[in-house]
């Protein structure tokens, strides 16, 4: 009878091509997921080399390995590689491979625009990493892309510009394929208010998204125009304002941490009550904490700028809403202790990186409290306290998430359970270096140490070696992870449906790895 | 086109619609 009419997958889904031409014209949700992690990873090795470079020429004081240029290079690329490269592309490859599982839906609302979403970003990926190679060097004025260094640098500002621009094309476009996908695609049944919480985040982040990214566009345009048409529109000798590139920038810029945190608190939001064996407690509060952490992230952006020449009622504003921003994240910390008060708790890989991200994350956020406040973020602007306060967000916050999702899927995507014993050697070592990595950073800045100066005084000597250290042994124990993975795609145990006993979802209810096409009929949600 | 792909056409022109005024305002913004 196949061999006439075809089965009904067959109809619905003709064979797909094999090898490279697959993988270019993929429209399933699950191959373009794993192309966004994969294309992250690589990113990572890049943006986490030059990590090391950093760490290793600040080992001591004066200068040993790389000219200062080369350094302000490294660490502007560092940053717009680890945020546009990594983070975002690793959460949109777990929105796409998760979204349609959770929610019950067969693929993305536009699966063509995934596609294309995705391979925008390997060319605005080659033109960053690129730009190192063009006459001057890569960019060197920092990752926030100020005037007026970024109206008087060389070729590679118009590239980076250039790649910014693709990327954000790219951003926007997947956040309208996630919106909508969310939006309109459940399965009957399944209401705003029994989403899980990692859909919740995703929807909230692709509004962010929608708001911002548009922003940014604008900004880096009119910076393009200034470099390119004679526009002055940054450009004080013409009569343009540079600080008014400070404000859009940071309009953007803020809530863009919030995109860099928010798909994290959904993870915890799956990870906790799963290993908790309890449901999440306070789901409601959850959804409405999320939303109000949104809100807020547009009323805050003035206190990235206290130090640029402010009215003192601007300062006390933005102040008062950066602390605000506390007490929606504090009922979220909260709900995650409680989901785990009194739980059946086990401690499998990603509910170490959960636990850790908790502990860690808030750490980054208590320090955030202590730099809204004005006098004190006069003294710290510009030191290593503000590096130690963003790497505890975004390494010990977002990517411990990211590894605490990547362990909690990884069977549902590959089909087999990852070896549980080199995970845990990969979180020991990972949690305890990161803290010898950043922790002393703190102390840095406290006694002044200025950040992206590529030597610093002798008496900084001793924590900067610390930090260095730490920041090998965390290097390092990164290549655990990449062995974790390969032996997982290659084999092991295989997996169950329902991966962990305590998982609650959709997405358990299909077989690992998760079959190519999933839902083609919704399922009815109780 | 079915339901389905007019509705998510809908949402995906309403937002685009967001994205291209948010853009324009970043312009009038700076240009005032």
């Amino acid at each position: 009878m196949n061999t006439v009419a075809g089965t009904v997958d067959e109809i619905r889904h003709p064979a797909r091509p094999h090898g490279v031409w697959r993988w270019l014209t993929t429209t399933n949700h699950k191959d373009i997921g794993t192309l966004y992690l994969w294309f992250a990873a690589t990113m990572f090795l890049a943006g986490g080399s030059m990590a090391m470079l950093i760490r290793a020429e600040l080992f001591e004081p004066g200068m040993q390995i790389v000219q200062p240029e080369v350094f302000n290079q490294l660490t502007t690329l560092h940053g717009l590689i680890m945020i546009f490269g990594v983070i975002m592309p690793t959460f949109t490859g777990f929105a796409n491979w998760q979204i349609p599982l959770m929610i019950g839906a067969p693929d993305m609302a536009f699966p063509r625009m995934n596609n294309w979403s995705f391979w925008l970003l390997p060319v605005a990926g080659s033109f960053l990493l690129g730009s190192l190679f063009l006459p001057g060097g890569a960019v060197a004025g920092g990752w926030t892309m100020y005037p007026p260094l970024y109206i008087q640098g060389g070729i590679s500002y118009d590239l980076t510009i250039f790649a910014i621009h693709i990327l954000g094309a790219s951003s926007i476009m997947g956040a309208i394929n996630i919106i909508t996908t969310i939006l309109n695609m459940r399965a009957p049944g399944m209401t705003p208010m029994k989403m899980p919480m990692f859909v919740w985040t995703w929807l909230i982040t692709g509004f962010l998204l929608i708001a911002v990214m548009p922003v940014l566009a604008g900004a880096v345009t009119m910076l393009l125009m200034d470099r390119n048409f004679g526009t002055h529109f940054f450009n004080a000798a013409g009569g343009g304002d540079p600080v008014m590139f400070q404000h859009i920038f940071w309009f953007f810029g803020h809530p863009e941490v919030y995109i860099l945190i928010l798909p994290a608190f959904g993870i915890i939001s799956s990870v906790v009550p799963t290993f908790a064996r309890k449901p999440l407690f306070g789901y409601a509060s959850m959804v409405y904490a999320t939303s109000c952490i949104a809100l807020l992230s547009f009323l805050v952006w003035g206190h990235h700028m206290f130090t640029v020449g402010m009215q003192a009622g601007a300062q006390l504003f933005f102040m008062y809403t950066t602390m605000l921003i506390a007490v929606p994240t504090g009922v979220k910390v909260f709900n995650w202790v409680a989901t785990m008060w009194k739980g059946s708790m086990t401690f499998e890989t990603p509910m170490l990186f959960a636990i850790a991200f908790i502990c860690l994350f808030t750490i980054g956020g208590f320090s955030g409290l202590v730099l809204a406040m004005v006098p004190v973020d006069i003294q710290l602007q510009d030191t290593y306290y503000v590096v130690a306060h963003f790497h505890y967000v975004l390494v010990t916050g977002a990517l411990f998430a990211i590894y605490s999702g990547l362990y909690y899927w990884l069977p549902k995507w590959t089909g087999h359970m990852y070896d549980e014993r080199l995970g845990r050697w990969h979180f020991w070592l990972s949690a305890i270096s990161v803290n010898v990595l950043f922790f002393p950073m703190h102390f840095l800045g406290l006694a002044g140490m200025p950040r992206r100066v590529a030597d610093y005084a002798p008496q900084f000597t001793d924590f900067n070696q610390v930090a260095s250290i730490g920041g090998f042994v965390f290097g390092a124990s990164q290549i655990l992870l990449l062995i974790v993975i390969l032996k997982c795609i290659r084999g092991g145990p295989k997996a169950e449906a329902r991966v962990w006993e305590g998982a609650e979802g959709l997405e358990w209810t299909v077989p690992s790895p998760a079959p190519y096409h999933t839902f083609a009929t919704p399922p009815e949600v109780k | 086109m079915n339901e389905l792909a007019k509705r998510n056409r809908k949402t995906a022109i309403v937002l685009l619609i967001v994205v291209a005024a948010l853009f324009a305002l970043a312009f009038l913004e700076v240009g005032q």
